[in-house]
């Protein structure tokens, strides 16, 4: 049986737990606002997220203090990532890796 | 459609919360079908299932009373999976109990448009077992009062059916 995930933070986010992971590692470069977010999640993974989805999953990671808001720009609120956020964050990205080397192993060695 | 007009869709309390940086992103984008159908669902998903910082809804608005109702029976933060699963065999119990009901009926008594409109009640019956989860915030003679009107109104239909 796989052994199941304890990151504690993102795997109850159903469909937005993958838009709330590419938030997180967007974030980690720096606060950003909804409008730079998108642009630099696109840049990074291809992927163009929608203004609902967006805010669905940025609402989910601000409930669980997994990003905070800054004092709004004129109409555009910055978000950083919490500490919180960072270590739900590595956590994710460590479990990635360990399943990108397996994966990596079984083609080389089927 | 103008972003603002777009961000209406949305609840209140969300959009007190997010509206004008919400606004401001869509109005930077180009509005595809792909887009409107994103912005929809988006505000489906925070009018059934708002984060604590956004929960709160209007007092005495109709809509946010109706929508609190139907979260507390649909939303997956108020029921758990185990609820979930006590609904689920809840209704099913009801519904294989009712149509048992009105087959041993129908072997025993006979064929008669009372015993009909039973069986023409059965999957209706399973929705006023639904109801009783979307309903458990309320008083239990509202409940019950509620639940009495419906079974008589379905039965009252069924019987019609069975007549006609």
């Amino acid at each position: 049986m796989a052994k199941k995930r304890q990151d504690g933070g993102l795997d109850d986010l159903g469909r937005f737990s993958e838009p709330a992971l590419l938030i997180l590692i967007s974030l980690a470069a720096g606060p950003k606002h909804g409008y730079a977010i998108t642009a630099d999640i696109e840049s990074l993974s291809g992927a163009k997220l929608g203004p609902g989805t967006l805010y669905g999953a940025l609402s989910r990671l601000e409930a669980r203090g997994l990003v905070e808001p800054l004092p709004p720009q004129k109409r555009r609120r910055p978000y950083r990532i919490s500490a919180a956020g960072a270590r739900v964050l590595r956590a994710r990205l460590d479990g990635l890796a360990l399943l990108a080397r397996a994966g990596q192993r079984r083609l080389v060695h089927p | 459609m103008k972003a603002r007009a777009l961000v209406r869709l949305y609840p209140r309390a969300w959009r007190e919360r997010y509206g004008e940086e919400f606004a401001e992103l869509v109005a930077s984008q180009k509005l595809g079908p792909r887009m409107w159908l994103d912005i929809v669902f988006g505000a489906l998903d925070a009018r059934l299932a708002p984060q604590p910082q956004v929960a709160a809804p209007a007092k005495g608005a109709a809509g946010g009373r109706i929508m609190q109702a139907l979260r507390s029976g649909c939303a997956a933060p108020a029921a758990s999976r185990a609820e979930q699963i006590r609904l689920a065999l809840w209704i099913a119990a009801v519904i294989v109990g009712i149509a048992l009901f009105y087959v041993w009926l129908k072997r025993t008594v006979g064929d008669n448009v009372w015993i009909e409109a039973l069986g023409n009640s059965v999957v209706s019956f399973g929705a006023i077992a639904y109801m009783q989860l979307l309903l458990r915030q309320y008083r239990l003679r509202t409940r019950v009062a509620f639940t009495a009107v419906m079974l008589v109104a379905v039965y009252l239909i069924g019987l019609f059916a069975a007549w006609t």
